[in-house]
């Protein structure tokens, strides 16, 4: 049996933090390898956390927000949507695998899409087992 | 003399004998000929000490943030040295109404280590057309193709004059269109080449600064890349990943491709590589045509209600 990935989830607090509450509190079965931080909003979750996140030892990202129109301020997502394609992309050009971060709406009422992320981006990362890179030689 | 150098001194000395200019920014020659070095010229009597040849090579930019607390400034500007100024006018850290845009139609900048090697010793002079090199030293002539031995720069560039001018040395040439060639192979190399040919890289750099320092779109009083975590650790992989990251990040959107950052890398790190692949991803995922060329609203700055979305897969 192999270690369970390690999995660092930013979600926001008023969408997808609530949606993983939904999901524990209607006992809804999904992997625990996932770490999830509270932010304030997807718009808030600089791409440099992401790096750091990787370089402390995770091996997937994954940033979760309200689905477009949704965002308590308004517009938070978008702007975020914006900056994780080009970051996500910048990733691989590095040599990441892509399977490694994923951006994803997810609101308060769907505990059920919630574990079910988390499910498939574990099988991804069991998949493609521990991430070296961005902290070691090749 | 050169027509265009005659001219540039003239206009030169006519700023500072105005009264309004406080500097000039240029070129001088410096010690050996291959090597002119940016320049203030202070007063019009100074203005005589001014070159343009092919050798100026550095970027000339980033000098007004200096000059200006002093005054006025009148520059000597290239295609690249232009899209610095509309960098720093768009990001507030200049006001155009204090500059004096003095434009030049630029043929190429000579990378002076690379003529050096091909003649064997420091030429003296050169002449650079659109179709080849002349180096120069003494006696002795050589012709060699521009992908010689001009700064990689030039190579790629599409802008050879300014588009903001107050006055021109000469007449402007057409722009053209990036192709971001060296970013598509790169990304056709399978990702576990593209890791080792990043981390062999990264693990080289020294942590000087320099490509910041130069950078017209990386002018921020307050810097990211000050913080002492990023300054004290510079010997890990990761901490050079980090740093990598950051500062091509920092400037997605904003940069202009002026290549000043990778010509002042001492451990010749491909960082134009890093700005373009950022570049041809805002052209491709967002439909903005030429990227580096600043516009009223930045890429990162706005969104679009059907901006793509492909997260799980390969998003390439
Ligand atoms: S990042 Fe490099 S190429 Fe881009 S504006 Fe700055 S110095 Fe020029
Ligand atoms: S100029 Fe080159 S060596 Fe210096 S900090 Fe930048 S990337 Fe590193």
């Amino acid at each position: 049996m192999t270690a369970q990935p390690k999995l660092v989830g930013f979600a926001c607090r008023w969408c997808s933090y609530a949606g993983a509450d939904l999901a524990g509190t209607s006992r809804l079965e999904y992997p625990a390898s996932v770490h999830l931080i509270r932010v304030p909003c997807s718009g808030r979750v600089d791409p440099t956390f992401v790096i750091r996140a990787f370089q402390r030892g995770a091996d997937g990202v994954l940033v979760a927000g309200c689905h477009p129109g949704d965002c308590h301020y308004a517009s938070g997502n978008l702007f975020a949507r914006r900056r994780f394609a080009l970051v996500k992309r910048f990733l691989e050009y590095l040599g990441l695998e892509p399977e490694r971060f994923r951006l994803e709406w997810i609101s308060a009422a769907e505990g059920r899409r919630f574990a079910e992320v988390i499910r498939e981006m574990t099988a991804d990362l069991e998949r493609l087992g521990p991430n070296r890179k961005l902290r070691e030689d090749p | 003399m050169t027509d265009r150098q005659a001219a540039l001194r003239d206009i030169a000395a006519g700023l500072l004998g105005g009264g309004q200019f406080a500097t000039f920014i240029g070129f001088r020659a410096g010690l050996d000929p291959s090597r002119p070095v940016p320049h203030f010229v202070r007063d019009a009597s100074g203005a005589g000490a001014l070159v343009i040849n092919p050798f100026c090579g550095a970027g000339l930019a980033r000098h007004v943030l200096e000059a200006l607390e002093d005054g006025p400034v009148g520059i000597l500007t290239r295609g690249c040295d232009g899209l610095g100024l509309e960098r720093l006018i768009a990001d507030g850290r200049v006001a155009r109404e204090r500059l004096h845009i003095v434009a030049v139609a630029c043929r190429g900048a000579v990378d002076p280590a690379r003529a050096r090697a091909i003649l064997g010793r420091i030429p003296e002079r050169a002449e650079v057309d659109a179709q080849a090199v002349t180096l120069i030293a003494g006696e002795e002539r050589r012709s060699v193709p521009r992908d010689s031995c001009l700064l990689s720069r030039c190579l790629n560039c599409v802008d050879p004059s300014p588009r903001l001018a107050d006055s021109w040395l000469d007449e402007p040439l057409p722009a053209g269109v990036r192709d971001f060639k060296a970013v598509s192979h790169m990304e056709q190399q399978p990702p576990e080449a593209r890791y080792a040919f990043w981390a062999r890289q990264f693990r080289r750099c020294i942590r000087c600064y320099a490509c910041r320092n130069v950078c017209p779109a990386c002018s921020c009083r307050s810097c990211s890349l000050d913080d002492p975590e990023l300054q004290e650790r510079a010997t890990s992989l990761a901490d050079q990943f980090g740093f990598q990251f950051t500062r091509a990040y920092h400037v997605a959107g904003r940069c202009v491709a002026c290549g000043e950052c990778q010509r002042a890398c001492p451990m010749s790190i491909p960082l134009s590589l890093l700005n373009e692949k950022f570049l041809k991803d805002i052209r491709d995922s967002f439909g903005i045509a030429d990227p580096h060329r600043p516009s009223a609203v930045e890429p990162l700055a706005c969104y679009r209600p059907d901006d793509p979305e492909s997260w799980r897969g390969d998003a390439r």
